[in-house]
């Protein structure tokens, strides 16, 4: 018969262990949830119910600072916005038009994404921004 | 061996946190204060708070004339655990939370902050003591590892997904090596060490976005001086930062820095279980590649709770 003793700090000490254990591997496990690709959802065929007809843009060359104005001219109801470019910034309020501005680091040609989605899917398209020093 | 782990916690307790330049994606590069500090079935648990402000841009050495972005903060939590498997190994894990990663600008005459706030990413390292000796007491640590690009990295603000410099994470999968070296005479109250950093990213391939971040270096002498339960250091941080590529390899040429900063930092422990410390970064010189945002200063809060379970177990037959 084996008998171990602990003093009562010895006991917090291992009951903190447990607890930061835990707590590390629920972390863990919700990053690794987080991180699993989402399923593919098919996209729709353009319709009067969801549609981008066109993406226009009031300047398509851009010096480092300058702004323009990319509009999404687009069909259906309830429509949901989401822009994303992979350099540059850009802003707006949820409407179908924002503004890019032509940062120092992002010279080169750009790429704007707008994808649109309501009831009946999700729809996107790009338009391609150049931004030159000079 | 209370006092020895005091005199241990003195000669390691540096700061060695580099503060990313604001704001840059991911979490903020460089490791705890723990890297020197570990025994067999030791854990140090780590909690720091960090701000960092950013405010003016810079062209090579100079001031640039940009108003565009009028502030560039953060504000994170940083968690980070340490156990030490045995006397020369240690396990160490990081990660953190951006409360809140705000750009404000002045648009088109009004005020605008695009802001973003998420986890960051996970750090995960082995370490272990190439030298250790006890006088004078110095020690030599490796340290080698990856960071999970697992945060927040698609975070968005009114329909607009914010840039890649304001999501919480880095997007890229990085690898790490670091050497810690420090060197202090028992009977001595000042203490010498040296850490050195070099990290590397892998690309970033997610949709149309084709992004390589540049190496990072960063090379960190100084110095500490122990007064009982206080520990006050004093270091010169050296940050090298290559530049970024997009597609095609092509480089961003507003990107890669040389930054020399001033990191003191307090750090006072309590019954050697238990320290607090402060620490701050102050830019001394600042050469940028391009025009870029550089960072105006740091400021760090950590608590440090070390748990030793080599604790004595009585067996009775």
């Amino acid at each position: 018969m084996k008998n171990i003793k602990m003093t009562s700090y010895q006991i917090n000490n291992l009951n903190l262990i447990r607890a930061f254990s835990v707590a590390f591997s629920i972390l863990i496990m919700i990053l690794m949830i987080q991180a699993c690709d989402q399923p593919e959802i098919p996209k729709p065929e353009p319709s009067d119910n969801l549609s981008i007809d066109s993406l226009v843009t009031t300047k398509s060359d851009l010096v480092i600072w300058e702004k323009a104005y990319i509009t999404a001219y687009t069909r259906g109801k309830n429509l949901k916005f989401k822009w994303t470019t992979n350099h540059g910034s850009m802003l707006g309020r949820d409407s179908n038009t924002v503004t890019y501005w032509a940062c120092p680091s992002c010279i080169g040609i750009n790429t704007v994404k707008c994808t649109v989605t309501n009831e009946y899917g999700t729809v996107s398209d790009t338009i391609a921004i150049k931004v030159r020093l000079k | 061996m209370k006092q020895l782990l005091l005199i241990s916690a003195f000669l390691s307790g540096i700061s060695i946190h580099a503060f990313s330049q604001c704001c840059s994606a991911g979490n903020p590069v460089g490791g705890d204060a723990t890297m020197g500090l570990f025994s067999k079935n030791q854990w140090i648990i780590n909690i720091g708070y960090k701000h960092s402000a950013s405010d003016q841009y810079f062209h090579l050495s100079r001031k640039a004339d940009m108003n565009i972005v009028d502030e560039s903060f953060f504000d994170y939590n940083q968690i980070s655990v340490n156990y030490g498997i045995s006397k020369r190994l240690a396990v160490f894990a990081e990660t953190g939370y951006f409360w809140d990663k705000t750009q404000k600008l002045t648009f088109d005459s009004s005020e605008i902050k695009i802001q973003s706030h998420g986890l960051g990413d996970l750090q995960i390292n082995l370490r272990y003591k190439i030298i250790k000796s006890a006088n004078p007491r110095h020690q030599l640590i490796f340290s080698g590892g990856i960071k999970l690009p697992v945060g927040a990295f698609n975070e968005e603000q009114d329909g607009i997904v914010v840039p890649v410099s304001l999501q919480p994470s880095s997007g890229a999968l990085k690898y790490n090596v670091s050497f810690f070296y420090s060197s202090k005479k028992p009977d001595k109250k000042l203490g010498l060490s040296c850490f050195t950093l070099f990290e590397a990213s892998r690309w970033i391939e997610k949709d149309f976005l084709i992004h390589h971040y540049g190496p990072y270096l960063q090379l960190t002498p100084g110095f500490n001086y122990s007064l009982k339960k206080i520990l006050i250091s004093a270091y010169i941080k050296y940050e090298l930062r290559g530049k970024d590529q997009r597609e095609n390899n092509s480089i961003i040429e507003s990107s890669g820095s040389q930054i020399l900063l001033f990191n003191p930092s307090i750090r006072f422990s309590i019954s050697g279980d238990w320290s607090f410390s402060l620490s701050t970064d102050l830019p001394i010189f600042k050469y940028v590649y391009g025009y870029q945002l550089t960072n105006k200063y740091a400021i760090q809060f950590g608590i440090r709770k070390e748990i030793n379970r080599a604790y004595s177990v009585k067996v009775k037959d």
